[in-house]
């Protein structure tokens, strides 16, 4: 979808003149590929959160999902010459952000602890704590999962992407991504037992 | 419990375990409706996998934004080093503009051509080679002619160059690459 879009300077003002409002997202690739910088600045506002998201599900750290995908980014720009138009920059940018995280977790160990980001938690405190442990246990059964699974969960469970767009980040193939997908399901199931 | 052992494939009443996964996760129809009322197994199953999923709608319906200088902190590594055009020199100091600072004006100059949604436009040679020749891809409002639109852009990105440079423009190539 394209969404209303104005660049911005690298101060962040945002009344620069240059409207991008009507341009897609393939018209942008081909400009950023030519070295345009301007245009990058574009696509990475565009896609900033979805990329943020899955690190910080992936990671669940603020700090490390922050620098993952800045990394990421960087990664992706100079990239940008082996990123071919059969496949989406939205899609190319889960993969690279998809990739980056696992190779963090393979590195270390995530020992920061988990963000409170359930504050807005409307109604009774005692609820809005019960809620906010039983999604914090999810979190946690999420961050135990093995790397793949982790993977595969937060890309279709947390994302929503489709079991082929799935697949295609992942780069393997459906049966791969279903069979990840049941195996991390089930495994949750029975991390959450105490909360049924 | 039905579900304690994912190394088992069926519950205890005979129904597959991935089966009511994918029922409850992806909202496939069950296999056995009728079965599944009257088995306690299998309803057993079915609401502590209704339970997570629940758990799991509710974690990704969650707001999560990225965190403000995300995106200026990447920029801030990619633009550390640009190349400079000197403009002048002479005993009250130099004056230089960078390529992005050329391009930019470029740029700039072909949005005032009412038609023009969008410009991108890169140098092809090296900046430091007079005269300048500059590439420029449009992305141009349905309607007008386009080699008229692109003959416009092409006249208010020169004039705006060598104004803004002092450095002639030999050419400027063209490409219509999109309509809005």
């Amino acid at each position: 979808m394209i969404r209303p879009c104005t660049g911005l300077s690298p101060s962040g003002d945002e009344r620069r003149p240059r409207v991008v409002a009507e341009v897609d997202d393939r018209v942008l690739v081909r400009a950023a590929k030519g070295g345009d910088l301007d245009a990058f600045e574009v696509l990475l506002r565009r896609h900033q959160t979805p990329v943020y998201r899955v690190a910080l599900r992936m990671l669940g750290s603020e700090a490390d999902a922050q620098d993952a995908s800045q990394e990421a980014f960087v990664q992706a720009w100079k990239s940008l010459g082996g990123f071919r138009a059969d496949s989406s920059f939205a899609t190319w940018m889960y993969r690279i952000i998809t990739n980056r995280c696992l190779n963090v977790i393979a590195t270390h160990r995530q020992d920061q602890p988990l963000p409170d980001r359930l504050a807005a938690l409307a109604g009774d405190p005692a609820d809005a704590a019960e809620s906010r442990a039983r999604l914090d246990t999810l979190l946690e059964a999420i961050q135990a999962l093995p790397d793949e699974q982790r993977a595969a969960i937060v890309l279709r469970e947390l994302q929503g992407l489709t079991y082929e767009e799935t697949a295609e980040v992942l780069a393997v193939s459906l049966a791969a991504v279903k069979g990840r997908l049941h195996r991390a399901r089930l495994t949750l199931v029975e991390r959450m037992a105490g909360w049924q | 419990m039905a579900v304690s052992d994912h190394r088992q494939d069926r519950l205890p009443c005979g129904a597959g375990l991935e089966a009511l996964v994918v029922q409850v996760f992806d909202g496939a129809a069950p296999n056995d409706p009728g079965h599944q009322a009257d088995c306690p197994h299998c309803r057993a199953a079915l609401a502590r996998l209704g339970s997570v999923h629940h758990t799991v709608g509710t974690l990704a319906a969650e707001p999560v934004t990225a965190p403000p200088g995300l995106v200026r902190g990447v920029m801030h590594r990619l633009r550390r080093d640009e190349a400079g055009v000197l403009v002048s020199a002479d005993g009250h100091g130099t004056v230089t503009i960078t390529e992005r600072v050329v391009t930019q004006v470029a740029a700039r100059s072909a949005l005032a051509v009412p038609e023009v949604a969008f410009a991108s436009v890169q140098l092809v040679d090296d900046l430091r080679v007079a005269p300048l020749r500059l590439s420029a891809r449009l992305v141009v409002r349905f309607g007008p002619s386009l080699p008229v639109v692109a003959e416009a852009a092409r006249r208010r990105i020169r004039a705006a160059v060598e104004e803004l440079a002092g450095v002639p423009v030999d050419a400027v190539d063209v490409l219509v690459d999109d309509l809005a």
